[in-house]
C-alpha cells in the first residue's frame, strides 16, 4: 500500500488544461465579435433594452391620469402575489400549458409514428397535417372563433342538424368549456411542429437496431419502448420544452378567441399582462407580471439549453 | 315607403337645389361660409372609419374641401377602427407618436386631457360660445377647469324591433316594448314560440357597445355607475352595488339565464355581431343607432318594411339612454406653429355644415346645425332619424373621470359576465365591480 502511495505522490495527477478566461477568450477571437457585434447591437436593442426597462418599470406606478410614472418599489409584486385572479390565471396558465403541451405530443408522435411508416400516401397526409402549423395564428383564431361561435358556430350547427343537440354550445362563454375549447384549437395549431421533429429524429434512428431487435423476437411494443424511445430521448426531451415555452408565451389564440374572458375564466399570464398594461393602463403591475413569467421562463429555458449542450458535450466526448 | 339614401338620390338632390356637386369638390352653401385660407402646415389626423357609402362619400366631399380651402395645408389622414384605436392611440401618445388632431368618442378625451396629452381646445378657439354646443357633450370636455375639446357630433342609441317576428310570435307587431319588465316579456315570448333570441344583448369585454347598451338600463332603474345621475355628479360617489344597480342587473340575468332568450353568444358579442344575428332573423329586438337601418336597407332589403325605430324603454325611475357622440381635440404633439392650420382645419370640421354632412346619421355637434340647409335634408332623408334625436333628451353622459374607460369598458363588462356566467351571484358581482372602482378610483387619487 505504501509503495502504491509512493508510486502516486511521483505521479501526480494530470489534470486537465484550465480553459482561458472569458476576457481571454474575447480578445482571441475579437475579430469574430466585431463580425457579429451590428447582430448583437440590434438584439441589444429590441431584447437587453426592453427586458430592463420592463425590470426598471416593475417598480413604478404608471396611472392613467398622468404623464409620469411614480417609484413605489416592490408595491406591485406585493399586489401581484396578493391578487385575486392570480390564483386563476395560474391554473389557467398550466392548464393551457401542459394541456396543450401534452395533448399537441401525443399527437405529433401519433402521426409521426404513423408518417414513418412510409405508407402508400403518407406524402399528401404529411402535408396536410401540416396545414395548421402554416396558417397564420390570427387566421386560425378567427376561424375556430367562428366555428365554435355560440350561435353561428358551425360545429353546433352541425350536431344540431344531426339531431344531437337542441341549442348551441358556448364554447367560449361557457365558463366550464372555454378553457377545454381553447385547448383544443392550440393542440391543432401545434401539434403539427411536434410532428415534424419526431418524425426527423425517428428518421434518424438506425435501422440495424430494430432489425437486430426483431432477430431477438422483439415484438412492435417492445421495440418502441426499447428502442424508439430512447432513441428519440434528446428530441422528446427539446421538443417538450419548446413546445412549453412557445405554449406558456403563446398570446394570439387566446387572446383573439376570449381575451381571457368571460369572467377570466380563460385569463392566463400573457392575456392578463396585455390587458392590465393596455387596457387598464397599469404598465408597472403588468411588467411586475411580465418579470415573473420571464423568470419561470428562464427556467425552463436553462433546461432547454441544457438539453441541447448535454447532447453536444457527449458527442464531442466520443 | 320614404327613400333610401345612394348616391344617385343625393345628387339628383343636388341637382335639384342648383348647388354645385359636392363630391371631389366644394359644396355651394359651404363656399359661401367660409374663405380659402393661407395657413399652412403639415398635420395628422385620426378618426374612426366609416360604415356606409354615403357617410364615405361625405367624407370625401369634405377632404376635397379642405384641399379646397386650406390649399397650403399638407394633412394626413388616418382612419383606425373604434375597437382599435383607444388602444392603438395610448400606445402612440405614451411614445411621443400619433396624430396631432384626433376625432374622439366622447368617453375617452377626458383620460387624454388629464394625463396631459391634449392642448387646451374651446369653442372660443374657433370663434364660437359656449351655447354653440350641447352643455353635456361640452362638459364631456372639460378637466380641471380646462376645456380639450369641441364636440362634432352628438348622439342617442334608440330601440330597433322587426314586426314580422313580433307578429310571428303572437305579439302586436304595431306594439312596442315601453318598459324593461315588457322586454323581458316579449323577449322571452318571441324565444318561446320561435325558438329564436328576443332582445339582443350585447356584453362583450373591453367593447363601448356594452356600456352604451348596459347603462340605459342601469340608469332606468335608478342605478349608476358613480353619481353620474346626479343634476351636478361629483364622481365622488360608488353606486354601483346599490340595490336600483342590482335590480337591472337582475333584467340581464333574467333574459340570459332565467329565459335563455337573448343570443347564446351575446357575452362575445359587439354590436357587429349583434346586427349579423338581427338581419339573419334571429334576433326581434335590440338598442341600436339610427345608421342600423341604412346598414339593413342596403344588406337585407326585405327586411327594412318589418323594422320599427321607438324609445328606448322606460324603468321604474326614468327612461335613460346614453349622451354619445364625439369630440375633436388638439393633442400635445401640436406645435405652436402648427396650430392656426389646426385651428381652421377644426373650424371648418366643427361648422353647421360639416357638422351634419360628417355625422351622417348623427346629430350635429354644433347647435346651429339644427338650422341649417343639410339638417332639413338628413331629416328628410334618413328614416327614423327623428327618433335619435328625440332620445336626446334622455341622455345621461358617462362620468367624466379619466378612470372612465377603464370603468364602462372594462370593470362593467367583467361584472355583467361575473353574474352572467353565475361565476358569482349579482350581490357578490356588483360588490366585486364596486371594490374594482373603488380601487381604480384609490390609484389614481395617489398621484393625482
Amino acid at each position: 500500500m505504501a509503495n502504491v502511495r509512493a508510486e502516486m505522490d511521483a505521479f501526480p495527477p494530470i489534470s486537465a488544461p484550465k480553459p482561458p478566461g472569458l476576457l481571454r477568450q474575447i480578445v482571441k477571437h475579437r475579430y469574430e465579435y466585431l463580425y457579429i457585434a451590428p447582430a448583437i447591437g440590434v438584439m441589444g436593442l429590441v431584447i437587453l433594452y426592453p427586458l430592463i426597462y420592463t425590470i426598471l418599470l416593475s417598480f413604478f406606478n404608471t396611472p392613467a391620469n398622468n404623464p409620469n410614472v411614480f417609484f413605489n418599489g416592490v408595491s406591485n409584486y406585493i399586489e401581484l402575489a396578493q391578487d385575486n385572479l392570480l390564483g386563476l390565471v395560474i391554473r389557467n396558465t398550466l392548464y393551457w400549458t401542459f394541456g396543450s403541451t401534452i395533448t399537441s405530443f401525443a399527437l405529433g408522435l401519433l402521426a409521426a409514428l404513423l408518417l414513418n411508416q412510409r405508407l402508400p400516401g403518407s406524402g399528401i397526409f404529411s402535408a396536410i397535417m401540416v396545414i395548421p402549423y402554416v396558417i397564420g395564428q390570427v387566421t386560425a383564431a378567427y376561424l375556430w372563433r367562428w366555428l365554435m361561435h355560440g350561435d353561428f358556430g358551425v360545429i353546433s350547427l352541425t350536431l344540431m342538424e344531426m339531431g344531437l343537440l337542441d341549442r348551441p354550445i358556448s364554447f367560449l362563454q361557457d365558463p366550464a368549456l372555454v378553457m377545454t375549447s381553447l385547448v383544443i384549437v392550440n393542440t391543432w395549431k401545434s401539434f403539427p411542429f411536434a410532428m415534424i421533429m419526431l418524425l426527423a429524429g425517428l428518421q434518424a434512428i438506425p435501422q440495424d437496431l430494430y432489425k437486430a431487435a426483431r432477430v431477438d423476437g422483439a415484438n412492435r411494443f417492445q421495440q418502441f419502448i426499447e428502442i424508439t424511445v430512447p432513441q428519440l430521448m434528446p428530441v422528446i426531451l427539446v421538443t417538450s420544452v419548446l413546445l412549453i415555452i412557445g405554449n406558456m408565451n403563446s398570446f394570439t389564440i387566446p387572446y383573439l378567441m376570449t381575451g381571457g374572458g368571460p369572467a377570466h375564466q380563460s385569463e392566463l399570464v400573457i392575456t392578463w399582462v396585455y390587458n392590465e398594461s393596455f387596457q387598464a393602463l397599469r404598465f408597472g403591475f403588468a411588467s411586475a407580471i411580465s418579470v415573473a413569467l420571464f423568470i419561470v421562463l428562464l427556467i425552463f429555458s436553462y433546461f432547454y439549453v441544457r438539453a441541447l449542450t448535454r447532447g453536444q458535450v457527449s458527442s464531442a466526448g466520443e | 315607403m320614404r327613400q333610401q339614401i345612394s348616391r344617385r338620390n343625393m345628387l339628383k338632390m343636388m341637382g335639384a337645389a342648383g348647388s354645385l356637386p359636392f363630391l371631389g369638390g366644394l359644396s355651394g352653401m359651404a363656399s359661401r361660409a367660409f374663405a380659402q385660407s393661407d395657413a399652412a402646415g403639415a398635420f395628422t389626423y385620426w378618426q374612426v372609419p366609416t360604415e356606409t357609402p354615403i357617410e364615405t362619400e361625405q367624407y370625401d366631399a369634405f377632404f376635397a374641401y379642405i384641399r379646397e380651402q386650406l390649399p397650403n395645408l399638407n394633412l394626413t389622414n388616418e382612419t383606425i377602427g373604434y375597437g382599435d384605436m383607444l388602444d392603438t392611440l395610448r400606445v402612440a401618445v405614451r411614445g411621443g407618436g400619433g396624430p396631432q388632431v384626433a376625432t374622439l368618442p366622447i368617453l375617452w378625451g377626458v383620460e387624454f386631457a388629464a394625463a396631459g396629452f391634449l392642448r387646451p381646445l374651446s369653442p372660443a378657439d374657433l370663434g364660437y360660445t359656449d351655447e354653440t354646443f350641447w352643455p353635456k357633450a361640452l362638459a364631456s370636455n372639460r378637466w380641471q377647469g380646462e376645456t380639450y375639446g369641441v364636440p362634432t357630433n352628438n348622439e342617442t342609441l334608440a330601440f330597433i324591433y322587426n314586426k314580422q317576428l313580433f307578429e310571428d310570435a303572437g305579439l302586436d307587431p304595431d306594439v312596442a316594448p315601453t318598459t324593461w319588465e315588457e322586454v323581458v316579456e316579449f323577449s322571452n315570448q318571441v324565444h318561446t314560440n320561435l325558438g329564436i333570441s328576443g332582445f339582443g344583448m350585447v356584453a362583450r369585454l373591453n367593447n363601448g357597445n356594452t356600456p352604451f347598451r348596459f347603462m340605459p338600463l342601469l340608469w332606468s332603474y335608478g342605478g349608476s355607475a358613480l353619481d353620474e345621475t346626479d343634476d351636478n355628479p361629483t364622481y365622488q360617489e360608488i353606486r354601483i352595488n346599490s340595490p336600483e344597480s342590482r335590480a337591472a342587473m337582475q333584467v340581464y340575468y333574467d333574459m340570459y339565464v332565467r329565459d335563455g332568450s337573448v343570443p347564446n353568444s351575446a357575452l362575445d358579442n359587439s354590436q357587429t355581431e349583434n346586427r349579423e344575428l338581427f338581419l339573419a332573423g334571429q334576433v326581434a329586438m335590440m338598442i341600436s343607432h339610427p345608421t342600423e337601418y341604412n346598414i339593413v336597407v342596403n344588406t337585407a332589403p326585405d327586411l327594412a318594411e318589418s323594422v320599427e325605430y321607438v324609445l328606448i324603454p322606460e324603468g321604474p325611475v326614468r327612461r335613460a339612454v346614453v349622451f354619445g357622440g364625439s369630440n375633436i381635440h388638439i393633442l400635445s404633439t401640436t406645435t405652436d406653429e402648427q396650430l392656426e392650420v389646426v385651428k381652421e382645419f377644426i373650424k371648418i370640421r366643427t361648422n353647421p355644415e360639416w357638422s351634419n354632412r360628417m355625422a351622417w346619421f348623427s346629430n350635429p355637434g354644433n347647435l346651429d346645425g339644427f338650422d341649417d340647409e343639410w339638417w332639413q335634408t338628413r331629416s328628410e332623408q334618413i328614416r327614423f332619424l327623428n327618433v335619435g334625436t328625440a332620445m336626446l333628451d334622455y341622455g345621461i353622459a358617462f362620468p367624466v373621470v379619466p378612470e372612465a374607460t377603464e370603468i364602462m369598458n372594462l370593470i362593467v363588462p367583467t361584472m355583467l359576465h361575473n353574474f352572467l356566467t353565475e361565476t358569482m351571484t349579482i350581490e357578490e358581482a356588483a360588490a366585486d365591480a364596486e371594490a374594482q372602482i373603488q380601487a381604480v378610483l384609490d390609484r389614481s387619487a395617489q398621484t393625482s
